[in-house]
């Protein structure tokens, strides 16, 4: 042992000095630019470029800058792309060159297959449990109500799990939503659900691509436990103004994109809006007709009762290059949700003279803005930096108003509104620093201010003219700092070795308190054989900031709180490993198992509601530990006519709290044993497309009782009073109480649902039409929504499963132009 | 094509509820025994039986025949309880402060159950008083309970306010025609947010963990409107037949503060009875299982022993 250990030892020795060496005394040239595609101008991320003589290579960042240095000699200069004609060609590599490529996207599918060959393949890279899915994929795939949906399709990715049916939250390898980072644009999203949690907030018409790391994270992720989901928008076409426009079964877009000046200015404008108000205004009309006169209501002259819910959003983005060197990019998201009742009605009384009005108005209002100002800047080249001034905000508001009149003057009011929300300001600077082919590393730091509202009630009273109650009432305003620095290299060790070592380091300053944390991260690659690889990672998580939630739905009253001196910072570390493997250059296999152990997660105490207002939040919480392990399988198709995955994950999930369940522990409510997602699309004719998915979760485990019996009955005996002011004992037959075997002990049935989708498109003389059809749920299985106990039609106690989601058909239609 | 939307129209009225078959229901009958200790007092004992969560759970069927033990653990004496009615069962035992108890019943067709338990040294309430404090603008009178805690032994503590109230009857002459005395619990609160507590309307409980210093000051604050009284007046009638106004006027005499020196059991059992009550009225509460000491069954053998301590009220 103690051989093999100084054998190592040495060798690694001789590696590094040789390789010091090397870099001393060789002549080098370092080949930096960007990778675009030639029709649009969009960055093209993860790129690869690679000297076809050494072999040596590397990949695009995220904002489609690469930079490599080689040999001074002559260098086959290769540029791909999945699905891009690659371009080769000899230089003399002589001097640093900056060479800007643009890649042509490619249809023909034998070029498509060499140029997979080309591309850097999942058994290449050292970074493991991350997924990026191609927009084009997801936009293949059938969703529900034909929206499609970035966090839809998330869902259906092995180690990801939905929370109920239909919603967009999502639970990484155990985790709780609250623990996952969300980043449009490097911004975070604080809240990614529209429509009570059924469509998230991301409009696929503007994003450019998507990635979900689950594990194994860069030391440039931190803040969350369980995921970081990297969405980035598109940048807008510098070529040629394009634009695309549809209608759906709930709402319309319209984008716009373009060049503002060729080459160096461009910009793209993507909206989205529901008409669930206007489908719902006959509805509303016939029944304000149908209430005029109707029994009780004679004196009722005039009624306009009025109801509606909407959302839509906004994403905007503009690109400035300045040179070669600098460019500037500001990109926007605003969206916004609301629904409202208004119910004003004017009327009279018998033997009276006034009119009487009364109004009611009341509305539900939330929505995100997030902003970022990004500065991409060659420093040298090797060195790249981005700069991004973020703000992100999330407000909810609760709005009720009341108010009576008699002629026409005010005889009382009443006024309540609720308002949560966070707000941050932030600043980050990253460098991508590339030293040569066989080290890539990244450093940086930032810091964001937040702003946390817990809630605020405001009460106002009138009686008449007299103010009555003015007041407000909640949790004050809290003001805490979070800043980080990290530093990561990615190493090659010869050819068949990659490692990954890095160190994140975070800090949050509260209330005159610094918590502050240390977390390693390291990964690892071994290409043990052509193809094929061993992956293995441990990195260590801190999050500062906690989301009380009901869990089930994405509610808007989902309120994000910091740590407090009874709510730690949660910790996380887990170990993943794994096998990847590429065959046929279509197809990418990876199988991985982890284990993750969760610190101070928080859960509601037992019998506390998200809806008590009596109490402050810290107050109806528990703090206590979680674990997970399990494995996964994906296998992936990313070329040719079929394209998919399919997924297999294998989880188990615990939570252990004293003051839970008796200290004992329990599953967690999304513990789920089996998962299978299947997801593919086909391209049947140049034309038309099918798109199916279908998945199977074991049951949500929840809490049921299954016994009950008679309490001991009230504290205070009121018919033991004879001793006068002696009175004793307590009563015997109190309230029947119900017995759970144990927490979450119960299975909802398993859920399933298959979907499917298809795309027609037609080439027009001056835009491309595209009419898609779908089925939501195709064999109208009957999932659990929620399972309570209740009564049948006999009357009798019985458990009752409601569902939500029948057999839902979709359509939309969409013009490119 | 009419029919095809005949028959998704159909498939989408199909959805929504349907009834389950529920496998995981507890169809082992069990005993329920409910017993607590008070120091001083006669054992009092409650015998039921569990149910299936499927039965309708608004009669428990009393167990009347069942052979219970009450055994004194310190002396080595047991004694055999006697069936009163209704499933209530009586011992001539008298337990003490600091006494060790255990409990056994046995029945010829259920399971055995047993429990143990130690009658807490009752503290006692070294001030009492009352003061009026002002909280957002309301005014409230404020009993405030102060004991010593031996911050050296596990100790649970119950507080509890009970109000004599006298109410005064007259005729409209303004004769009295007569007076009745009742004791009734009264409702407070907890205002002051640094006493960690399970506080329940009118019974606060004090674990060991969240009692922090060995000096404990609860102040509880009752709405001043509760205690200024009221009156009014009310109609006779006779056999249907208005016989006269009596008028009536009722006030709090004497507020009546008892400290409980609880046994864990008492005090698990009570709080997580009451989470359970509160969280049964609430959307998307987490379930509550209530604490059980008895083995084999459910229900609780808990003690007490308690402090008294009253203040006038003179309004």
């Amino acid at each position: 042992m103690f051989f093999f250990r100084k054998h190592i030892i040495n060798s690694a020795l001789i590696g590094a000095f040789v390789l010091l060496i090397n870099f001393a005394f060789s002549q080098k040239v370092t080949i930096n630019g960007y990778i675009e595609d030639s029709e649009s101008g969009e960055k093209l991320i993860g790129a690869t470029v690679f000297d076809a003589k050494t072999l040596l290579g590397t990949t695009t960042n995220v904002y489609g800058f690469y930079s490599l240095t080689l040999p001074a000699d002559s260098i086959i200069f290769t540029a791909s792309f999945v699905g891009f004609k690659p371009i080769v060609f000899k230089l003399d590599g002589k001097k640093d060159t900056t060479i800007n490529v643009s890649l042509s996207s490619s249809l023909d599918l034998q070029e498509v297959e060499i140029i997979a060959s080309q591309s850097e393949n999942i058994e290449e890279r050292t970074q493991m449990s991350t997924i990026e899915i191609p927009m084009r994929q997801i936009e293949k795939l059938p969703a529900l109500m034909g929206e499609i949906d970035v966090l839809k399709a998330i869902q259906l990715l092995p180690g990801v799990q939905s929370g109920g049916e239909g919603t967009s939250g999502f639970y990484v390898r155990g985790g709780g939503p609250d623990q996952n980072l969300i980043l449009l644009d490097g911004v975070p999203v604080y809240n990614a659900s529209h429509l009570f949690g059924f469509f998230s907030v991301f409009n696929s018409d503007a994003i450019n691509s998507v990635t979900l790391v689950k594990g194994g994270f860069p030391a440039r992720y931190g803040g969350r436990l369980s995921s970081v989901l990297d969405i980035r928008m598109k940048e807008g076409n510098s070529k040629k103004i394009v634009g695309s426009a549809s209608v759906g079964l709930i709402s319309s877009k319209l984008r716009l994109e373009g060049p503002i000046f060729k080459d160096k200015t461009s910009f793209i404008v993507s909206g989205r809006r529901t008409y669930i108000d206007a489908i719902a205004k006959p509805f509303i009309k016939a029944y304000n007709d149908r209430e005029k006169g109707k029994e009780g209501y004679e004196n009722r002259e005039e009624n306009t009762f009025d109801a509606g819910y909407y959302f839509y959003d906004l994403n905007a983005k503009v690109n400035h290059k300045f040179n070669d060197k600098h460019r500037l990019f500001l990109s926007a998201y605003l969206g916004n949700d609301k629904a409202y009742i208004t119910d004003n009605s004017n009327y009279s009384l018998d033997n009276d003279p006034n009119q009487y009005r009364d109004n009611i108005e009341s509305s539900l209002k939330w929505g995100n803005i997030t902003t970022a100002l990004r500065w991409n800047s060659i420093i040298n080249k090797k060195l790249f930096a981005n700069t991004t001034f973020t703000y992100s905000q999330y407000k909810f508001n609760v709005g009720l108003n009341f108010e009576s009149f008699r002629n026409d003057t005010s005889t009382s009011a009443f006024g309540f509104e609720y308002l949560s929300g966070i707000y941050d300001v932030g600043g980050k600077v990253d460098f991508d620093y590339l030293p040569n082919p066989n080290h890539y590393v990244k450093f940086g730091l930032g810091e964001t201010y937040h702003t946390f509202t817990p809630g605020v009630q405001t009460i106002q009273m009138t009686d008449g003219s007299t103010s009555v109650i003015d007041t407000s009432v909640g949790s004050s305003k809290i003001y805490p700092h979070e800043f980080y620095a990290y530093l990561e290299d990615d190493i090659k060790i010869g050819a068949l070795i990659k490692v990954n070592p890095g160190v994140h380091f975070s800090g949050f300053y509260v209330n005159e308190k610094l918590y502050k944390s240390l977390q390693p991260r390291l990964s690892a690659n071994y290409m043990f054989r052509e193809n094929w690889s061993f992956k293995a990672s441990l990195a260590t998580m801190t999050q500062y900031i906690h989301l009380l939630t009901n869990g089930t739905v994405g509610l808007p009253t989902d309120l994000w709180v910091p740590v407090t001196d009874s709510i730690p910072p949660m910790q996380s570390v887990q170990y993943a490993a794994g096998l990847t493997h590429t065959f046929r250059d279509k197809y990418e296999i990876s199988i991985e198992g982890y284990y993750k152990t969760m610190k101070n997660v928080i859960e509601y105490k037992e019998g506390a509601s998200f809806f008590d207002s009596n109490e402050e939040w810290d107050q109806k919480v528990e703090v206590g530990n979680g674990w997970s392990y399990g494995g996964e399988l994906f296998i992936q198709r990313k070329m040719g006519k079929l394209t998919g995955w399919f997924g297999y994950t294998l989880s188990w999930t615990n939570r252990r709290f004293d003051n839970l369940n008796f200290g004992e522990t329990f599953p967690y409510k999304y513990d789920r044993r089996h998962d299978i997602s299947v997801a593919f699309s086909y391209d049947i004719k140049e034309n038309i497309s099918l798109g199916i998915t279908w998945v199977y979760g074991t049951g949500n485990a929840i809490s049921l009782p299954i016994g009950s019996y008679q309490g001991f009955g009230d504290n205070f005996n009121p018919y033991d009073v004879g001793k006068g002011d002696d009175f004793r004992g307590l009563s015997f037959g109190g309230y029947g109480i119900n017995y759970y075997e144990s927490r979450n002990s119960w299975r909802m049935p398993s859920y399933h649902r298959l979907d499917i989708g298809a795309n027609f498109t037609k080439e027009k003389t001056y835009w491309t039409r595209t009419w898609t059809f779908g089925f939501y749920n195709v064999y109208n299985r009957q999932n659990p929504f929620f399972v309570d106990l209740g009564y049948n039609d006999q009357g009798d106690r019985a458990l009752m499963q409601t569902s939500l989601f029948p057999i839902i058909p979709s359509f939309a239609y969409k013009v490119d132009f | 094509m009419e029919r095809i939307l005949y028959i998704l129209l159909m498939l989408i009225l199909f959805s929504c509820q349907k009834e389950l078959e529920f496998e995981g229901g507890d169809d082992t009958s069990r005993i329920v025994l409910n017993c607590v200790l008070e120091s001083g007092e006669i054992i009092e004992v409650n015998l039921s039986n569990s149910k299936n969560i499927l039965q309708e759970p608004s009669q428990y069927d009393s167990i009347v025949d069942a052979t219970i033990t009450i055994k004194n653990l310190a002396a080595g004496t047991s004694e055999l309880m006697t069936h009163s009615y209704n499933g209530i069962y009586f011992s001539s035992t008298v337990p003490q402060d600091g006494e060790a108890y255990r409990i056994i019943a046995e029945h010829n067709d259920l399971d055995s159950v047993s429990g143990n338990v130690t009658i807490p040294i009752a503290a006692n309430i070294n001030a009492l008083y009352e003061q009026t404090i002002v909280h957002v603008g309301e005014t409230y009178q404020d009993i405030i309970v102060e004991f010593t805690d031996d911050l050296n032994s596990d100790n649970y503590y119950e507080v509890n306010l009970t109000g004599k109230v006298e109410t005064v009857y007259s005729d409209t002459l303004g004769n009295v025609l007569w007076t009745q005395n009742d004791y009734i619990p009264v409702p407070f609160q907890i205002l002051d947010q640094g006493l960690k507590s399970d506080f329940y309307g009118t019974q606060l409980f004090l674990a060991d963990d969240e009692i922090l210093s060995s000096s404990i000051s609860v102040p509880c604050s009752i709405d001043l409107d509760l205690i200024q009284g009221y009156s009014g007046s009310d109609l006779l009638f006779i056999n249907d037949t208005l016989s006269y106004e009596v008028l009536y006027d009722v006030k709090y005499t004497k507020i009546i503060a008892e400290l409980k020196s609880i046994s864990k059991a008492y005090h698990n059992y009570f709080v997580s009875v009451q989470a359970q009550i509160e969280a049964s009225g609430k959307f998307s509460a987490e379930a509550v299982n209530v604490y059980s000491n008895m083995s084999n069954g459910f229900g609780v053998f808990g003690a007490y022993s308690s402090a008294r301590d009253s203040v006038e009220i003179n309004r």
